[in-house]
């Protein structure tokens, strides 16, 4: 199970190759403008909130003015578990 | 369990850059009580180790808070040498070598080359990559 770590906004093209390569295991770790991602309405990321697969960095929201809409926020410590839980890694950027 | 972080992004802003998520990261997993084998900074990530770079007034002043860390829990941390030269981030034998005035690397971290991130790859646990 990969968990795929997305610091960009739904602008950029590394948001699209996020969604496209996360496999029906795998979990989404939100961070920086990656939160904006949150604000969104598409398909790809109404699946990861229905399955609880998709997770927030809560500051980086805060900090946004994102709300969590259904999305995990969780601190440092909470990211650090995720990624023991969780192997590989794969950051889009 | 045991880390290695690398770090793409340079320390040029708070929220835009992934260098304080770095950060924030590599002290929450010390502070659980993980390990990180070693820190690779590639790329701008060179710049977090530039110690001319000067914070503006008010901000988190980075390559402060990364050799304050490096140095508190005295962490392997390697710039890529490349990344570093092509960017001006030069310790002093590579600033002699190049003719240039004065190196400027923090002295909390060593020059080498991607055979270091392979490595750290084989060897650690884990690989978070910050971009």
């Amino acid at each position: 199970m990969t968990i795929h770590i997305l610091s960009k906004s739904p602008q950029h093209a590394a948001y699209k190759s996020c969604l496209q390569h996360v496999g029906p295991q795998d979990i989404v770790m939100l961070i920086n403008d990656g939160v904006y991602a949150l604000k969104t309405t598409d398909a790809a990321v109404q699946e990861l909130l229905d399955d609880n697969r998709l997770f927030a960095l809560q500051h980086d929201a805060t900090v946004r003015g994102v709300t969590a809409n259904g999305a995990s926020l969780i601190d440092e410590a909470g990211f650090v578990a995720l990624t023991c839980e969780h192997s590989p890694s794969q950051s889009w950027f | 369990m045991l880390f290695t972080l690398v770090i793409h992004s340079g320390p040029y802003s708070q929220t835009s850059s992934t260098s304080l998520n770095a950060l924030n990261f590599a002290k929450a997993l010390l502070k659980e009580g993980h390990t990180i084998h070693r820190l690779f900074f590639y790329g701008d990530g060179v710049f977090n180790l530039n110690a001319q770079m000067v914070t503006p007034q008010g901000e988190i002043d980075l390559p402060k808070a990364w050799h304050t860390l490096i140095e508190d829990h005295s962490i392997d941390s390697v710039v890529c040498i490349a990344a570093g030269a092509r960017r001006g981030v030069l310790n002093d034998s590579e600033a002699k070598r190049h003719q240039k005035d004065s190196g400027n690397l923090l002295g909390s971290s060593d020059l080498s080359g991607l055979g270091q991130l392979i490595e750290a790859a084989a060897t650690s646990e884990r690989v978070i990559t910050f971009g």
